[in-house]
């Protein structure tokens, strides 16, 4: 079983913290909405602590018989991502879709708003 | 005596209150008809547009779903463009009670404070929502020095200025860490007791894994943002 290897922590921290920043500053200039940004604090946040206490993937490497502890590593960041773009694309989904009705509902508006009549209601 | 001197506007977001918006905007014409109100539909599913096209309230009808904070900004835009001079926030479900709304703003208008918090009395809560109101109010504290006793009620008045932070954000809905935001910036809040109903129908939108998100977010963005947020 292979130990992480101190580079690989270190590049690890101070790439992580680097990003932290990154997003924060995103954040203060109204970049991205709080609620959008947390998953990625949290995720550098446990980048962070992997690298600091490398014992905790060295403990999950050796369950899931992983022969080396960055290959445990990088397969735990890569279903997060993954995950992540799922819900993403679920989110595109559910945008386009409101997009969709947006542009019904404004465009009905201006007809019957020229024609007169009753509008109807397009809630989904 | 105060209440010719400022324009006040009620904002009343409503999503699916089929069941109790009728019921809250009788009481306020009848306790408060001085003021005006502002019903925003967020994109209810059920029956809330009818009711308000029916008795002919002052609504606006966002065609889908933009959430509270979304919800809400509208209703400041609305109320910045009206020229109002303050905005209170109040509830579709009949918790929040119109008789302290004069109290509130004579609050406002004696301490000329920038936003006025309803506070709730701590016994009426129960549970995981009196821990939670309890450790953000704690944390608060930390992060600003001032204490707020209740930071989660939804009862809030806000004054020109801080109505104008709200109309030109992203991320301002109005939550806690708004309030944290708020204090750093230098606003002057101020709280009033006041008491509230229990729900009659429907029940709150935050409940189980949704309440444990909403803490998680609220702590990440109170204790970063003191830092970054200028």
């Amino acid at each position: 079983m292979y130990e992480m290897s101190y580079v690989l922590r270190i590049i690890l921290l101070i790439v992580s913290i680097l990003s932290i920043v990154f997003v924060l500053k995103k954040i203060a200039i109204e970049n991205i909405k709080i609620a959008e940004a947390i998953y990625w604090i949290l995720f550098f946040g446990v980048i962070i602590f992997l690298s600091i206490f490398p014992q905790v993937a060295v403990y999950f490497a050796e369950i899931l018989q992983i022969e080396s502890t960055a290959n445990f590593v990088f397969l735990f960041f890569l279903f997060l991502l993954i995950i992540k773009i799922f819900l993403l694309s679920i989110k595109c989904s559910q945008l386009e879709n409101k997009l969709m009705v947006l542009t019904q509902y404004l465009a009905i508006h201006e007809k019957m708003g020229k024609g007169g009549g009753k509008v109807i209601s397009l809630r989904i | 005596m105060y209440e010719k001197k400022i324009k006040i506007l009620i904002i009343i977001p409503a999503y699916n209150e089929e069941k109790n918006i009728e019921r809250v905007i009788n009481l306020l014409k009848k306790k408060v008809p001085q003021y005006d109100y502002i019903i925003i539909n967020d994109g209810s599913c059920d029956k809330t547009e009818e009711i308000c096209n029916m008795n002919l309230y002052n609504y606006i009808n966002l065609p889908i779903n933009l959430g509270l904070g979304g919800a809400f900004q509208t209703g400041i835009k609305y109320a910045l463009n009206n020229c109002y001079d303050a905005c209170l926030q109040f509830d579709a479900d009949g918790q929040h009670k119109p008789e302290y709304i004069d109290v509130m703003i004579n609050k406002m208008v004696a301490e000329k404070c920038d936003i006025v918090i309803g506070v709730r009395n701590k016994g009426t809560m129960k549970g995981i929502r009196k821990i939670g109101s309890y450790m953000l109010s704690y944390l608060i504290e930390r992060v600003t020095g001032v204490k707020l006793s209740d930071p989660t009620s939804g009862m809030r008045l806000y004054n020109y200025k801080a109505m104008k932070e709200i109309g030109n954000s992203v991320n301002l809905a109005p939550e806690p860490d708004a309030l944290v935001y708020f204090l750093n910036k230098g606003f002057y809040i101020s709280e009033v007791n006041i008491k509230m109903e229990e729900r009659i129908f429907g029940k709150s939108y935050l409940s189980g894994i949704k309440s444990f998100e909403y803490m998680l977010q609220m702590f990440i963005s109170i204790i970063f943002l003191k830092i970054f947020r200028r």
